[in-house]
């Protein structure tokens, strides 16, 4: 049963995944100490390699069980280990304020996925930051890991208002100065902007080694135009209007609508960054046990 | 009651018509009023619908189309239509007043007879499909054109009957005579039913407005598919005549109408005695003359028959044709002064031997046979020493000339000048001479006249060949006419000072040759020369305006003569084939005017107690020509008034009564439309993949 204070998170439905650890593999820096693996070298907790001692360190890193054994001065090396911040962006826009019929909004999928990720985070002792955007930064709530942060992010979520254009490069821009450390940057959003101005934008993150997720958000009725005869489509954002048949260009409207897909992930993987497409006629928790990694392991 | 091409067992359905416009109203409502969708983004639909706006458009069109058609034939098909194809009828209280137009013509004899009896096979159809108060005029294009009932009959079954009766014949017939009576009908047909080959020698010049009153023309042609034909066209003989112990030679104009080269044997036979065969060989569809010599034939009427093999059409591959060999050349002398000198040299000239045994015989007529000379069977003829004739006399010599007799005509009589001017009047023709004064010697320089230039192409002349031009020069003149000729006469001689000597008149088929000059010593020296009989001789002989003779006549026209009574009495006609026909008689005073209408090709013997004669016919060679007309194009000179159709028989007739019922074609055609557009919707989703 979800809880009523919680509208988009069911807690119960999370359980399964809370022994996980999110992002694992990563290398996150964090101001304490956590879970997670810190890029410094420590000096305890986890053994990590040993290396040749050089004439000038502290002597107290030198291994003397090993010099007792084989007369070499080795050093042992060992990881930190911290907590890690996680930004999540999410798109408030019009576009998102979109579903074919039977299906939950794509702002609700989105929602849900958001609201999901911040409860596992903060579970796990980690800081999660959230900033929702249409053509410029909305809301930001600034990374935090306790209980009375997550529950202001979830309020947050719960009063979103979905309207307006999108403009996700200027949104990636006026974000750089709110995120301070670098982490985990998680983008939800239907990323139907103009892509070489949105990675453009995300070569800052990526300079600075952000890890990036691009989590899109879709609805199948806007790749499957199954609207029958003639339609007037009207854009969500700006209202511009169009008369189609969809019938007669369905074909080819999906053969571009893949193309601009295969040309988004393309240009994601040129950059390392990671992607993974959102459906909302598949269950919000498919998406985070793709987004984990899950899926056919 | 107005008729249309198209009506309907069950109108009521008409009211609905409005319903096949649901289509283009959805269409346009749609157009106008389509649903309304928010999507995310239609940057991407706007680039894929680039370009393709007019193809969309056109493709909505055409669906439009089809389902506005589809609910056009079902509407249709509700309507149950009937489909009055020929307008012919209004189905139900109107008379019909039918005319059926037979053609009976020769060629529709084709493999003996198939095209005939394809037309009156479909003629009965045409009296099956009529009710008992429908009226026929029945028409049948023999020689003439037959009409067994004289008004229209609503007797079906004599009708019928008469057209089982009905044989092909071997004449041409006369569709336009036929079309003229119709339009001279009280009562106009409202449909004429023509049942023929359509062959192009007979029907493309044919005027067809006298068809323009009729409302409906059916031409059911009955044309075979196979048009191979050879035919012996005609067969003429050189020079005109045939001589007792002379060969002959024989002018064969074969025509090979088929697509194969024709090589063949022509064969001539008399009776049954083959005179001559020949190897002939003609490319496909033309025409080649063929010079045959054909051996010497003794005196008489000899029937020959020139034969190649017989095809589908085997009455024209044979020519059957009579050749008149005869020992001598009967030549008249009309002279009213038979004892003067002149006419005693004309005498010898032409009779040098005495007693006929020359090869010209000598008649001499007496001035009462004069009117006789058109039916004395008579060809040539030597006018010399004339009184002044009378009208009587001067129209027989007219009638005779203009039928084809020649004569020479020696200007020495001192009423030739009148009788000639009596001659003209009767013929009503212009004058071919002017005469002036008599010019003697006391007028000529040396007291004589000689010929100074000649027209040596004239065969007339062919006999001063080279050298022997010099002969003409010696002939000297001591008395002509001064005469001047007109411009329908062409001078053959002429003395020094330009008076033509000799001058050549053609009239009609006849030809009259003036000399000018007199044949007695006192008047020329022409007597005296050697050359003298045999120049008379040879003038006799060249007399011809026709140099060939056809040797066959044709059965198109009826064939007419005129015998003395006394030469016709018992007249019968043995035939071809066998039996005999008696002609149709018109008794004169003296004369009989004989008529008969052959009917069979071959040598049909006109036979009295007195008097036999040959006459040999073939069928009509235009009949041979196996070219069928373009039918639209017939059809189509007919279009502006009234409806005419080239129809093919069958079950077309009860069309005409009844009409078409139409349902099953348009149940067929919603069928077929719809499995169209399923086809286009299948083909439209398989481009959406």
């Amino acid at each position: 049963m979800a809880d009523d204070t919680l509208p988009f998170l069911a807690p119960e439905e999370l359980e399964p995944y809370g022994n996980f650890l999110l992002f694992a593999k990563t290398v996150v820096e964090g101001t304490y100490l956590g879970k997670h693996r810190s890029p410094r070298e420590g000096h305890a907790v986890e053994f990590s390699d040993y290396r040749p001692y050089v004439p000038g360190e502290d002597i107290a890193k030198i291994d003397w069980r090993i010099y007792a054994r084989t007369r070499h001065w080795i050093c042992r090396r060992h990881h930190e280990e911290t907590d890690m911040s996680v930004h999540l962006l999410l798109d408030t826009s019009a576009s998102m304020d979109f579903a074919s019929s039977g299906r939950p909004r794509k702002a609700e999928l989105a929602s849900r996925v958001a609201a999901a990720l911040t409860y596992l985070i903060q579970k796990q002792g980690d800081r999660v930051s959230f900033t929702s955007f249409r053509d410029d930064v909305v809301k930001h709530h600034p990374a935090g890991g306790t209980r009375r942060h997550m529950m202001q992010v979830l309020s947050t979520l719960e009063k979103r208002k979905d309207r307006g254009g999108t403009d996700l490069a200027a949104s990636l821009d006026g974000a750089r100065g709110l995120l301070g450390r670098r982490g985990k940057l998680v983008i939800l959003s239907d990323f139907w902007n103009d892509l070489d101005s949105c990675f453009s934008s995300l070569s800052w993150y990526l300079h600075r080694r952000f890890e990036i997720l691009l989590m899109k958000i879709a609805d199948p009725g806007e790749r499957n135009l199954l609207y029958g005869q003639r339609v007037r489509f009207v854009d969500a954002e700006d209202g511009r209007r169009i008369d189609v048949h969809p019938t007669h260009i369905e074909k080819a409207y999906r053969k571009a609508y893949d193309e601009r897909e295969r040309q988004w992930e393309t240009m994601a993987k040129g950059c390392g960054i990671r992607t993974a497409v959102l459906s909302n006629e598949n269950p919000y928790l498919d998406a985070i046990e793709a987004f984990l990694g899950w899926q056919g392991t | 009651m107005a008729r249309h091409l198209i009506d309907f067992l069950n109108p009521a359905f008409l009211k609905w018509l409005p319903l096949a416009a649901l289509p283009v109203v959805f269409h346009f409502l749609n157009q106008h009023f389509p649903k309304e969708v928010r999507f995310p983004s239609i940057d991407l639909i706007r680039e894929v619908m680039a370009g393709r706006k007019s193809w969309f458009r056109l493709r909505d069109l055409f669906f439009l189309l089809m389902r506005t058609l589809v609910l056009l034939f079902l509407l249709f098909a509700f309507l149950k239509p009937i489909w009055d194809r020929f307008q012919a009828s209004d189905t139900s209280e109107e008379q019909r007043w039918v005319a059926l137009l037979v053609d009976a013509s020769f060629s529709m004899s084709h493999r003996g007879g198939v095209p005939f009896d394809g037309a009156v096979a479909e003629a009965q159809k045409v009296v099956d499909s009529l009710s008992p108060s429908d009226k026929v005029m029945l028409m049948v294009l023999h020689h003439q054109v037959e009409r067994p009932f004289q008004d229209w009959t609503s007797d079906h079954l004599e009708v019928r009957t008469f057209l089982q009766q009905q044989e092909v014949g071997s004449g041409s017939g006369d569709p336009e005579a036929a079309l003229s009576m119709l339009s001279l009908l009280e009562q106009p047909p409202t449909e004429l039913f023509i049942f023929s080959d359509f062959q192009r020698s007979q029907w493309a010049a044919l005027d067809l407005m006298a068809l323009l009153h009729a409302p409906s023309v059916f031409m059911v042609n009955v044309a075979p598919e196979t048009t191979a034909n050879r035919v012996v066209q005609s067969v003429t003989l050189e020079g005109g005549r045939a001589q007792a112990g002379q060969s002959l030679t024989a002018t064969v104009i074969l025509h090979n109408g088929s697509p194969q080269t024709l090589e063949d044997h022509l064969e001539v036979r008399r009776g049954r005695d083959l005179l001559m065969r020949k190897a002939v060989r003609l490319e496909s569809q033309s025409r080649s003359e063929l010079k045959l010599e054909l051996p010497p034939l003794e005196e008489g009427r000899h029937p020959l028959r020139f034969s190649l093999e017989e095809d589908a059409l085997p009455e024209d591959n044979h020519f059957h044709a009579m050749v008149d060999v005869q020992a001598q050349e009967k030549v008249a002398l009309l002279t009213d002064d038979p004892e003067h000198e002149g006419v005693f040299f004309l005498r010898k000239a032409i009779d040098p031997f005495g007693a006929n045994r020359g090869p010209l015989s000598l008649l001499e007529l007496e001035p009462a046979q004069r009117l006789d000379l058109p039916f004395s069977g008579l060809s040539k003829a030597v006018i010399s020493r004339t009184k002044a004739w009378g009208d009587e006399d001067l129209q027989a010599l007219g009638r005779w000339l203009l039928e084809g007799g020649q004569a020479l005509y020696i200007l020495d009589g001192e009423d030739d000048p009148t009788n000639l001017e009596g001659l003209v009047a009767v013929l009503n023709l212009d004058a071919p001479l002017r005469f002036g004064a008599w010019v003697r010697p006391e007028h000529m320089a040396e007291g004589a006249q000689q010929w100074a230039w000649a027209d040596f192409e004239s065969p007339l002349l062919s006999l001063f060949d080279g050298e022997k031009r010099s002969l003409l020069s010696r002939v000297e003149s001591y008395r002509y006419r001064q005469i001047s000729a007109g411009p329908n006469c062409r001078p053959l001689l002429k003395y020094r000072d330009q008076t033509p000597a000799m001058v050549e008149w053609d009239l009609g088929q006849g030809r009259l040759i003036f000399l000018n000059l007199g044949v007695d010593e006192i008047d020329s020296s022409l007597p005296r020369q050697a050359l003298f009989p045999a120049w008379i001789h040879h003038l006799l002989r060249h007399l011809e305006t026709q140099t060939q003779q056809r040797l066959g006549l044709s059965l198109q026209n009826p064939w007419r003569g005129t015998w003395w009574q006394e030469e016709a009495v018992d007249l019968r006609i043995e035939l071809p084939m066998g039996g005999e026909t008696l002609p149709v008689l018109h008794h004169g005073d003296r004369r009989v005017d004989i008529e008969f209408q052959p009917r069979q090709p071959g040598v049909h013997v006109l036979k009295s107690r007195q008097r036999s004669e040959g006459l040999a016919f073939n069928t009509p060679r235009r009949e041979s020509e196996l070219d069928y007309l373009n039918h639209g194009v017939l059809s189509g000179r007919l279009k502006g008034e009234g409806a005419q159709h080239m129809v093919k028989g069958a079950d077309d007739y009860e069309a005409i009564a009844k009409g078409v019922p139409l349902l099953p074609w348009v149940l067929a055609l919603c069928v077929l439309w719809v499995f169209l557009e399923s086809l286009g919707l299948l083909w439209v989703s398989r481009e959406r993949g």
